[in-house]
């Protein structure tokens, strides 16, 4: 426990910082002044439109995109100097359909950062990529090709790889698009678990808004402006505030709400 | 002599001895050394180029180093100093690979349209300094299409060093190159140096194609780069095994192109492209068929 105590000690309590960041793309605001503080631990769902700037606010914490304006602090530090410690699980349809690697060498790369000059991976990262696709159950597609997989099951080995960088803030970019309710609930239970038992940080992009407000402590809203409350309570009127003129996904997430509610 | 199959096979032992007997030529034998050892490079670096869809990139960085040939030899003439045009390709195609890289990675210009561009200034400035330079018209249409009686023991020194390199370069960083072409934003996030090593794939690139020059020249390089691992493609989904099926297949199109090119007294960079070509083309429509 003291050796715990001493990591969070130089870690810090707070875990993410941005402030004032802004981001133009020609004439049209991308992010406007986004402002968000985050403790260790803290579980942050994100909803918003497409096209909300919401993949986007991710790449720029992940320190993958450089914003005009403010700045992001991750524990303390820019994100492109804080490597290894955050890791994330990107959209499925962002892959190469063609290219030729196994479910195996895709969830091996998340040890790469901790390969440095050595050629080969290490008995710990295989013991630790085995175990994280048992935990997605994932592991009797391990010698498959990872383009030939459905996108729930290409999500879920995403998700391994993210899980053996043994990151401290996770952040996901929907990544219960294109799965079923039951893997959707134990994806939702298994990022539960890493943050409630490991006091993980982690940042969720989604459009389930029934999932997240019955998972997720705090919901913000990004439609170019992000809208949090710093509650866990999601309003109609966040929603809809957020969402603007969308009144499908209005509609169709006050249903979601009910039912969760009964 | 009567058109008899058996009289054919006599003919086609013929050929091939015939063929043997020029290993005994210095220059024949150069080639073939040569050619096994590109058929390395061709299935190594090929692969990447293939998997990581840098073709096109790879097809500016080879035409790019046209300008740095036709300098060289305009120097050569006009100065007292003699540059080896290797050496003139080699700057241009490593500051067109780093520039295109870049200007890529930085997003300053679209991909496509500045490699375009940096490829015809190549050419460009290739055409005017062979103009301005009198007498060198065949060594332009050697460093176009290759020419192996050009080919010099200097030259297989070099691509040895290369073959060296690229192996280990392999061996030590498998797997950052396979996680920089397969996820390159995973990659960076987890630690690696993406632009370090995907600058260093492109200068690999560049390098092989300045050590094949005067194997198939600059036009016809790409299609070994491309053909024999696009179909190593289709064969595995190990990129291993797709870099041995490609060196394989390098192999065959070489030697094979080689051949072909004594039997009809054709020149052998485009006879290997097109040797090359045809079985690239069969594989494509038995492939289109059964699809």
């Amino acid at each position: 426990m003291i050796g715990v105590f001493k990591k969070e000690d130089k870690l810090g309590k707070k875990a993410l910082t941005i402030e004032g960041v802004h981001l133009t793309k020609g004439e049209n605001d991308i992010l406007r002044d986004i402002n968000l503080e985050l403790d260790r631990g803290d579980f942050l769902g994100i909803i918003g439109p497409n096209g909300g700037g919401k993949t986007t606010l991710l790449k720029i914490i992940l320190g993958l995109l450089e914003p005009d304006k403010g700045k992001v602090r991750v524990f303390g530090k820019r994100p492109s100097s804080f490597r290894g410690k955050v890791s994330y699980v990107p959209q499925h349809t962002d892959f190469d359909a063609e290219f030729p690697i196994n479910v195996w060498n895709v969830v091996l790369m998340g040890r790469i950062g901790r390969l440095g000059l050595k050629p080969f991976y290490s008995r710990e990262d295989k013991r630790k990529a085995k175990k994280a696709l048992k935990k997605v159950e994932m592991h009797r597609f391990k010698d498959r090709q990872f383009s030939s997989l459905s996108g729930g099951e290409q999500q879920r080995v995403l998700m391994a790889r993210a899980l053996v960088c043994e990151p401290e803030i996770l952040l996901l970019d929907e990544p219960t698009a294109s799965v079923d309710e039951k893997i959707k609930t134990s994806t939702y239970e298994l990022l539960k678990e890493l943050n409630e038992k490991r006091n993980k940080t982690i940042i969720l992009v989604s459009h389930d808004v029934g999932f997240l407000s019955s998972y997720v402590e705090k919901v913000a809203c990004l439609n170019q402006d992000l809208i949090y409350h710093g509650s866990g309570e999601l309003t109609h009127e966040m929603i809809e505030e957020s969402y603007g003129c969308e009144m499908d996904v209005i509609a169709h997430t006050h249903e979601n709400m009910k039912m969760e509610e009964s | 002599m009567s058109i008899l199959p058996v009289s054919s096979i006599y003919l086609i032992i013929d050929l091939i001895s015939g063929f043997f007997e020029l290993l005994e030529y210095t220059f024949y034998r150069r080639a073939m050394i040569t050619g096994f050892l590109a058929s390395i490079v061709f299935g190594i670096v090929g692969t990447y180029v293939v998997i990581k869809r840098i073709v096109f990139i790879s097809d500016g960085i080879a035409h790019a180093s046209f300008g740095g040939i036709g300098l060289a030899f305009f120097l050569s003439h006009y100065l007292v100093f003699s540059f080896d045009p290797l050496a003139g390709a080699a700057v241009f195609a490593l500051i067109s690979a780093v520039g295109i890289g870049l200007m890529s990675k930085k997003k300053v210009q679209r991909e496509d349209t500045a490699i375009g561009i940096i490829w015809v200034l190549g050419m460009a400035l290739g055409a005017l300094f062979f103009t301005l330079t009198p007498g060198y018209q065949t060594s332009m249409e050697n460093v176009l299409f290759g020419n192996i009686y050009m080919i010099s023991d200097v030259d297989i020194y070099l691509l040895s060093i290369l073959v060296v390199f690229v192996l280990v370069a392999v061996f030590l960083f498998y797997h950052e190159l396979q996680a920089v072409s397969f996820d390159e934003e995973f990659a960076e996030v987890a630690g690696v140096k993406t632009t370090f090593f995907y600058l260093f794939l492109l200068v690999i690139v560049a390098l092989s194609i300045v050590f094949l020059l005067r194997f198939v020249g600059i036009i016809l390089v790409i299609a070994l780069f491309t053909m024999p691992a696009s179909i190593a493609s289709g064969l595995s989904h190990d990129i291993k095994k797709i870099m041995l099926y490609s060196w394989i297949l390098s192999l065959i199109f070489v030697m094979g192109g080689l051949f072909l090119s004594y039997v009809f007294d054709f020149p052998s960079g485009p006879t290997i492209t097109l040797f090359g070509g045809i079985i690239f083309i069969a594989y494509t429509l038995a492939r289109w068929v059964r699809v």
